[in-house]
């Protein structure tokens, strides 16, 4: 079934988003654009332009360049592109057109309902409008929400107590503040107020301002008559008000900004963000006249308030924040980004409505990794924690000592290296497994996980098909402090841990090594030199020397040495093997594939002592 | 309703007679009746539960095969998508240098110095792809340039760009800057 789509349908950018996953996902554009601005335009030869494409010509083609049409939605004004009318839905229609082919391309099905958004302080007939402008561009519009209440949604509040709250929406170009109260997961818009032409461009113009006075009374000459000046001055007033967001001084520097009679003049002026803040004071202010008016109309005192939210890309300005939190003392929200949570807040009504968001939210995770004992006491982990469930994994596993007829699997949960560290969660043997050579037998063990978090452990032997397995509920054992602490404990001793285990796995190779080397000195001994057999046996009884101690360095030395001259050995056996016969392949088997060997051990076997408690 | 009764007492005694018997049909068979419609009330109920969780199953499926699709194909974009981004950020300097050299300088040597940087530049964004998209004299192409102004030169052609404010990039086919252009006509 298709999926539905939540629109913020803005006067200046569009953005369009849907649930997925249980998440909402905002659509980027067929450009890869998270925005789309919301321009229509009509090339000379009568073909349509959406969004950015439409913006770039829009100077060189002006009068079939329609912008900010949301402002005469519901009106009987009609746009004249080269004799033919429009109206404001139909002009509108092409930009959800667009919106909806790039939502398709997204997620590779057909869309046809859609959640479109308005301001709060719409009529019926702007209302009706914009479902019309829908049902021209091929959908099916299934709600008309409020854009503050949009943003009330992608906040959670409905699913909250009952409260009343304030959307503070300063955007591209206009400022709108809400007064909403939710209650029983109904949000009604108690009051609203703003100025339809304040917002982020007056913030640049004032920066703008700013630097030609400043050039002026540096350099005597005045950048605004200088058209290929001041674009580069609005472009750099632009980046620097977004810098002074993060930090308190901006450095703008446009060299070559211009050139008079003693030569070209480079401009480079730091503002700092208390500059910025005095340079915009005003604008600011302007928003807070609105603001009182609305809680005013709403019949609220401003202490009756319990959440102040911030929409609009203007609102990432610290002075704008400052300026909410010193008029309503709330500290805002704005968590989720500003010019995206109303498309988001559309997309998770269009989930409700759509049947989603019931479906596969909240799955839970195993919160600690879970593995089985391996040589050496070391825990190797089958599922990592964050593991979304139900999930299951296998992992074929072999025995550490020739003739071993059982192996015990000591199930473990926890973060460390080492397996004492971790909790075991669980025991038990699996017998009966043929007596054959160490890393020779097949035991493959299964972790499955169920959706209640139920662990099912089994291991199997492959070779003779018989299988134990114990049944663990993992999950229920600990307690989120108790998680927090063995995720904390285990970064704390990740160090030490991991040079614990390094030892062990350097012990675990060299014992390897060892074992193959003295099976192809006791099978293949005929086939080698008298020298090249004893120089073999010495590097032997070297790593057997260095394992009786604990130095690691010197236990990995000897085993490199040993490698090397079992390889060399190894090499000189296949140039003579050819002579030889089923004799030689049978025992050219026995001893492991040669150079590979330790690898494929490594690889893909751990080795599961018999009593790992010894 | 009324209507309807009457004309069932008036009809036929019999179909009354008749309608008793079945009502007393019914009534002996009753048990037996419930016990299988309430059995078949629970089959009705789980075969609905089982589509109901069919179809739930389904769309999570198609879901997370998009999702794969999805993802693939951004994986395989990411690398060349994290070089333009990054190309994009150095292009001011590119500008820059380009402004000094418009600039001039009576300095010969200095003059040189600073066409032979440009020069090192252009190889360097030459070695990824990078091209310059061509401008002045062109006509003007939304999908490539962006229009900053416009004028009327009778000298010129219908949406011919006469001048450039900072150029334009490719890399490979795909725009990682417009051009920022004046346009006549």
């Amino acid at each position: 079934m298709a999926k539905i789509i939540g629109i913020d349908l803005g006067t200046t950018n569009s953005c369009v988003a849907v649930m997925e996953g249980g998440e909402p996902v905002v659509i980027p554009n067929a450009e890869g654009n998270r925005t789309t601005p919301s321009v229509v335009a009509f090339s000379k030869s009568g073909e349509r332009m959406v969004g950015h494409v439409a913006k770039r010509q829009a100077v060189t083609n002006p009068d079939r360049t329609v912008i900010s049409i949301k402002r005469e939605m519901g009106s009987n004004y009609k746009v004249d592109i080269d004799g033919k009318k429009y109206s404001p839905p139909e002009i509108s229609a092409m930009v959800l057109q667009k919106l909806k082919s790039d939502a398709e391309a997204y997620l590779g099905e057909t869309v046809t309902q859609a959640v479109i958004t308005v301001p709060a302080y719409f009529s019926d007939s702007q209302r009706q409008a914009t479902k019309d402008a829908g049902k021209i561009a091929g959908l099916d519009v299934l709600r008309i929400i409020n854009e503050p209440t949009a943003a009330a949604l992608a906040y959670g509040l409905d699913k909250e107590t009952d409260q009343k709250i304030m959307v503070y929406d300063l955007g591209g170009g206009t400022f709108d503040v809400s007064v909403l109260e939710i209650g029983d997961g109904v949000i009604e818009v108690l009051a609203t107020n703003g100025d339809t032409r304040l917002g982020g461009d007056d913030f640049d113009n004032c920066v703008i301002k700013y630097l030609v006075d400043e050039f002026k009374r540096d350099n005597g000459i005045d950048l605004s008559a200088d058209k290929v000046a001041m674009q580069r001055l609005r472009e750099a007033a632009e980046k620097a008000k977004v810098e002074l967001s993060g930090v308190t001084a901006s450095s703008i520097n446009l060299p070559y900004i211009t050139a008079d009679a003693t030569g070209p003049k480079h401009l480079e002026i730091t503002l700092t963000r208390a500059k910025f803040n005095e340079l915009t004071r005003h604008l600011v202010d302007k928003t807070l006249g609105p603001v009182k008016q609305a809680l005013s109309d709403a019949g609220l005192s401003v202490n009756q308030l319990s959440k102040v939210l911030l929409v609009g890309g203007s609102t990432r300005i610290p002075a704008v924040q400052d300026a909410v939190k010193a008029l309503t003392g709330q500290e805002p929200f704005k968590g989720i980004n500003p010019d995206e949570c109303v498309a988001i807040g559309a997309a998770i009504q269009a989930g409700v409505l759509g049947g989603d968001v019931q479906g596969i939210l909240l799955l839970d995770v195993t919160p600690l990794s879970l593995g089985i004992e391996t040589l050496g006491g070391v825990c190797t982990r089958l599922i990592e924690r964050n593991t979304t469930i139900p999930t299951k994994k296998s992992q074929v596993f072999s025995t550490a000592a020739d003739n071993q007829t059982s192996v015990e699997v000591n199930v473990l949960q926890g973060e460390r290296e080492m397996a004492a560290y971790n909790k075991s969660i669980g025991r038990f043997h699996l017998d009966g497994i043929a007596p054959a050579r160490r890393g020779v037998p097949q035991i493959e063990v299964t972790f499955d996980i169920d959706a209640n978090g139920i662990v099912n452990v089994s291991a199997k032997d492959l070779g003779t098909g018989r299988e134990q397995h114990i049944t663990v509920t993992a999950s229920s054992n600990l307690s989120k402090e108790e998680i927090e602490k063995a995720i904390r404990e285990a970064e704390q001793h990740a160090a030490e841990d991991a040079k614990r285990k390094e030892e062990v796995d350097t012990r675990n190779s060299a014992d390897q090594m060892v074992y193959q080397s003295e099976q192809t000195i006791s099978e293949l001994g005929d086939k080698l030199s008298a020298s090249d057999k004893s120089s073999l046996e010495g590097a032997v009884s070297k790593v057997k020397d260095a394992l009786k101690g604990n130095d690691t360095a010197a236990i990995k030395s000897a085993t490199e040495a040993l490698t090397k001259e079992f390889y060399a050995v190894s090499e000189k056996i296949y140039a003579q093997g050819g002579n030889a016969g089923a004799e030689n392949a049978a025992g050219a088997t026995g001893a492991g594939p040669a150079p590979g060997g330790q690898d494929f051990y490594d690889a893909d076997y751990e080795v599961v002592d018999d009593d790992n408690n010894k | 309703m009324p209507a309807k009764k009457k004309e069932q007492s008036e009809d036929n005694i019999p179909a009354e007679s008749i309608n008793e018997n079945t009502v007393n049909e019914t009534a002996a068979e009753s048990p037996a009746a419930e016990e299988e419609s309430k059995a078949e009330t629970a089959v009705h109920s789980f075969e609905e539960l089982l589509s109901a969780e069919k179809d739930r199953y389904m769309r999570l499926a198609a879901e997370y095969d998009n999702y794969r699709k999805r993802s693939q194909k951004e994986r395989e974009a990411l690398y060349a998508d994290v070089r333009a981004d990054t190309i994009v950020q150095f292009l001011p300097v590119f500008d820059d240098i380009e402004r000094a050299l418009k600039a001039g300088s009576p300095d010969e040597t200095f003059k040189k110095g600073l066409e032979m940087t440009m020069n090192s530049f252009m190889e360097i964004l030459a070695g990824f792809g990078v091209s310059v998209i061509p401008a002045v004299g062109h006509p003007f192409d939304p999908s490539l340039h962006n229009a900053m102004m416009h004028t009327e030169d009778e000298s010129v052609g219908e949406n011919i760009i006469v001048e450039e404010f900072h150029k334009g990039f490719l890399m490979g086919d795909k725009v990682i800057r417009y051009s920022m252009v004046k346009v006549a006509n």
